[in-house]
């Protein structure tokens, strides 16, 4: 009984506390703060948490086994299940945009990262794995300022001032369901479904303050949904350099997928006042498609023992074959910004490592159950704005996982810092840092306790 | 059991995580970025000149009939004749009818009619002409019941064929009070009603009729303070001013050049306008979207004012209104619906409240009233067929809204209005902030 009461007493703590991060994430689903201009392009910014440990090992890690955590992007990790497990993180991110102008601006957003749950079916052997997190983010923000001449009186002539705000907002998001299962001690496979879904929207407001005039607020909503599929495999190995070592191969494709929907144009002249739908071409809305292309990972992970892990990864999407059959009309713009040919292939590179001071054993200090994390990535993005000029993003990763007194339960801190882009030309310069939080929670439910 | 507060405590830092996103201070990094850069949103100020522009002559009310006290002290009615250099000539007949009264003094009673003197009595409050001229004023009795409350302009009302004196009252346009003492065989035909009569109205007496035969000016009299005044060598009575009228009529004006409109108060000639060309329409169909909306006639306000050192007095324009015709089409929508005044006389006319602060130098309708029924027009169709705008003298300067869309009390002011220029500024217009999609 007092196993059941401390098992209820944590869980209605984390259920509360999750409910409260699920309810800032559900409210922030559309409009999650504010974030790069190089979100406008494509279909926003592509999101890649795998894991809180892949998040502090410069976002790799897709070859990377563990009991502590549930990688999504690789569903052959997802056999190696011990633990019910229910994990959910979100970030916090700054980022300085430089233009060639000079020009900077400071933006900021809080996002809900992913929401995972996964248990065993065959403890490290068939493993079920859900998860729900962003795909992509449109949360672009800029601004341009003027003022209009208004004559107010005959001998007064005011300048009502004004506000361009171009704003993003939404972008897409997934759930995927899978299974893990180990074939034999080295191989492992994996196979999920991934549902997208969500709404991309372009604001554009002209906002006249005090003055007398009405705003007008724009918006280009675009919603798309479809549905795709991963296939993941992993090979381990030991004692391959050295006794005891560890070497892990693994690799997923997420196949290419079509996703459908409409863009409708909406005006809205107040806060209070509904939106109303703008007829574009005669229609109130434009029904098409995009074509998403395969997402390929596939990396390594070297243990040489019970205290460090290496890892080396590498990404790679052939965005240059991506389609749209939105046409333009109207007044609309493009879907996507800048057509299909702002669009190339992406690439990421990315190195990790983590130490873990107290190796296997359980009884050492807390700090030196503490697992310590760095790793590097650099990124080509997969938009190219002006047609013509690759876009890279370079950026280090580190990170704490601390242990709680919940067995199978870590707390993990993670930091990035990064910088993304140039200001040759039209092209701006982000610099930015993001501050993660995640609590992975373990516990053996389900699962019929046997005395040994 | 002791809560995990390290763990509940990291699920509420995260939730803080995504809370914390106001430090945002966007600037314009990013705009031109791509070919499609952001762009657009800036508003532009139209100006649509409408297709036609034309006067267009409406009696306007000139007859009142109300208490001498309060807020009716500022009517007025008018008589003269004035050659206007700019207008033309004009001439006023000013009509008036008093009550009678039942407090006489008993002293009354006794007297003959050749021991009063009566005579009637006029504050001057309005100068349009000469102000060196002589009036030749004559008087003459009413013949009926004359129906002055609310009558226009061009209203007529029956009188005797001779003067109530064959000699002409001489009157000075700047005569702030003006007394016509009335003959004795006047006094002597009325003196039964003047002394014993409680009302008037038993067709004893049915008021006078202002009319002048030389002058070179339009004078306005007080209708609250106008008094008929018997006095005898020990009494007087004065009967008060039950209803007043003007009737006003105008020759040929001078031709003014091609690019110009005389509009005439008084007369009731306005300024008729319309957008029948399509051009707020097809600024509809551009894909741009209303921040505000304006009408604006200007007046030429450089030909009003007399010469320099000139004895000749013309009164600037003190008011405007503009009025709308409703469109004649299914599901127009009211008056009210569209946030204007409707004219009770005239069903189907919507009267905009206008701003006093741009009187003389132009007919602004207040904009917030002006910006429903372009909106409308936009989306749909336009709610209003026909614009007007006339001259409506004001006692205040500063009326407000509600009084800006009243008749307008007596004047023979003039008003020129521009029908074409280099500069749009100069012309009657609909001014229209748009945004473009």
């Amino acid at each position: 009984m007092a196993f059941l009461s401390s098992r209820a007493g944590t869980l209605s703590w984390f259920f509360v506390a999750l409910a409260l991060l699920l309810g800032s994430g559900s409210a922030h689903a559309q409009s999650n703060g504010d974030g790069s201009v190089y979100s406008r392009f494509g279909l926003g910014s592509l999101q890649d948490f795998s894991s809180s440990q892949s998040a502090a090992m410069g976002r790799g890690g897709f070859a990377l086994r563990s009991l502590n955590y549930t990688p999504t992007a690789n569903p052959a990790l997802w056999s190696d299940q011990v633990f019910t497990r229910l994990s959910g993180g979100a970030y916090y991110q700054n980022i300085q945009s430089t233009s060639g102008e000079g020009q900077s601006s400071e933006l900021a957003a809080g996002t809900l990262e992913a929401l995972q749950f996964s248990f065993p079916i065959y403890s490290r052997s068939l493993g079920v794995t859900l998860s729900f997190q962003p795909y992509t983010q449109y949360n672009y923000r800029t601004r341009r300022s003027g003022s209009l001449p208004v004559q107010v009186t005959p001998d007064d002539v005011a300048d009502a001032d004004y506000d361009v705000n171009f704003r993003g907002g939404g972008g897409l998001h997934r759930f995927r369901g899978g299974l893990g299962y180990e074939i034999t001690d080295a191989l492992r496979v994996g196979a999920s479904l991934d549902v997208l879904f969500g709404i991309i929207e372009n604001q554009r407001n002209t906002d006249f303050g005090q003055a007398p005039l009405r705003n007008i607020r724009l918006k280009d909503a675009t919603r798309l949904s479809g549905v795709g599929g991963t296939l993941g495999a992993h090979l381990s190995l030991a004692d391959v350099l050295s006794s005891g070592d560890n070497l892990s191969i693994g690799g997923a494709v997420s196949l290419p997928a079509t996703l459908t929907g409409d863009r409708v144009l909406t005006l809205t002249e107040s806060q209070s006042v509904a939106p109303d739908t703008l007829s574009v071409g005669g229609q109130s809305s434009i029904d098409g498609s995009v074509s998403l292309p395969l997402r390929s990972r596939f990396g390594v992970a070297y243990q040489p023992n019970s205290r460090w892990t290496f890892t080396a990864d590498g990404v790679f999407e052939p965005w240059s074959s991506f389609s749209s059959t939105f046409s333009q009309r109207g007044p609309l713009s493009r879907f996507p910004v800048g057509g299909e040919q702002t669009l190339t292939d992406r690439w990421r590179v990315s190195l990790g490592s983590e130490v873990l001071p107290a190796g296997s054993d359980q009884f050492s200090g807390y700090l030196a159950n503490v697992a310590y994390r760095l790793g590097a990535y650099t990124e080509q993005l997969y938009v190219q704005p002006d047609g013509r000029t690759d876009v890279q993003m370079y950026a280090v990763t580190a990170g704490f996982s601390l242990p709680t007194s919940i067995p199978g339960t870590r707390i993990d801190l993670n930091l990035e810092a990064g910088t993304r882009g140039t200001t040759d030309g039209t092209l701006v310069r982000d610099n930015f840092y993001r501050v993660g939080l995640h609590v992975n929670f373990g516990e053996r439910w389900f699962q019929e306790r046997r005395l040994r | 059991m002791k809560p995990p507060v390290r763990l509940a405590a990291a699920l509420l830092c995260g939730a803080v995580l995504l809370s914390v996103v106001s430090c945002s201070d966007p600037a314009s990094v990013g705009t031109g970025l791509g070919p499609d850069s952001l762009s657009g949103g800036d508003p532009e100020i139209r100006n649509i000149v409408p297709s036609s522009l034309d006067t267009a002559r409406v009696a306007p009310l000139t007859g009142f009939a109300g208490s001498p006290l309060g807020q009716d002290r500022s009517w007025r009615f008018l008589a003269g004749q004035v050659d206007d250099p700019l207008a033309g000539p004009i001439e006023a007949d000013g009509y008036i009818d008093f009550f009678g009264s039942e407090n006489r003094p008993s002293t009354f009673q006794d007297l003959p009619a050749s021991a009063f003197n009566v005579e009637l009595r006029l504050r001057q409050s309005y100068l349009h002409g000469d102000t060196t001229s002589t009036l030749a004023v004559q008087l003459y009795d009413l013949d009926g019941n004359a129906e002055m409350a609310r009558a226009p302009a061009d209203t007529t009302f029956a009188s005797e064929t001779a003067p109530v004196r064959s000699e002409t009252y001489s009157v000075a346009p700047t005569d702030t009070l003006v007394a016509l003492s009335l003959p004795d065989a006047w006094v002597e035909e009325h003196i039964a009603t003047l002394k014993d009569s409680a009302r008037f109205d038993d067709g004893s007496f049915d008021g006078f009729r202002l009319t002048t035969t030389s002058g070179d000016a339009v004078v306005g009299y007080e209708h609250g303070t106008a008094t008929l005044r018997m006095t005898s060598e020990s009494d007087t009575v004065d009967f008060q001013v039950e209803k007043t009228f003007t009737h006003v009529e105008r020759g040929q004006p001078p031709a003014l050049a091609e690019d110009r409109l005389l509009l005439q108060d008084g007369v009731g000639v306005g300024l008729s306008m319309a957008w029948t060309d399509g051009g707020i329409d097809s600024l509809a169909d551009a894909n741009v979207l209303l921040n505000r909306a304006q009408i604006s006639v200007p007046v030429d306000t450089s030909l009003l004012r007399p010469p320099e050192g000139s004895d000749f007095v013309r009164p600037l324009p003190s008011g405007y209104r503009l009025l709308a015709t409703r469109a004649e089409t299914e599901g127009t929508p009211s008056c009210a619906a569209l946030q204007l005044f409707q004219l009770p006389q005239r069903p189907g006319q919507c009267i905009f409240p206008t701003v006093p602060q741009w009187v003389p130098v132009a007919a602004r309708p207040v904009a917030d009233r002006t910006f429903p029924v372009f909106d409308r027009w936009f989306v749909d169709r336009a709610p209003l067929s026909r614009f007007r705008m006339e001259i409506t003298a004001r006692a205040s300067s500063s009326p407000s809204g509600r009084e800006t869309a009243l008749r307008g009390i007596p004047s023979t002011t003039p008003v020129v209005i521009r029908t074409d220029a280099p500069s749009k500024e100069a012309l009657p217009r609909a001014i229209l902030t748009v945004t473009p999609l």
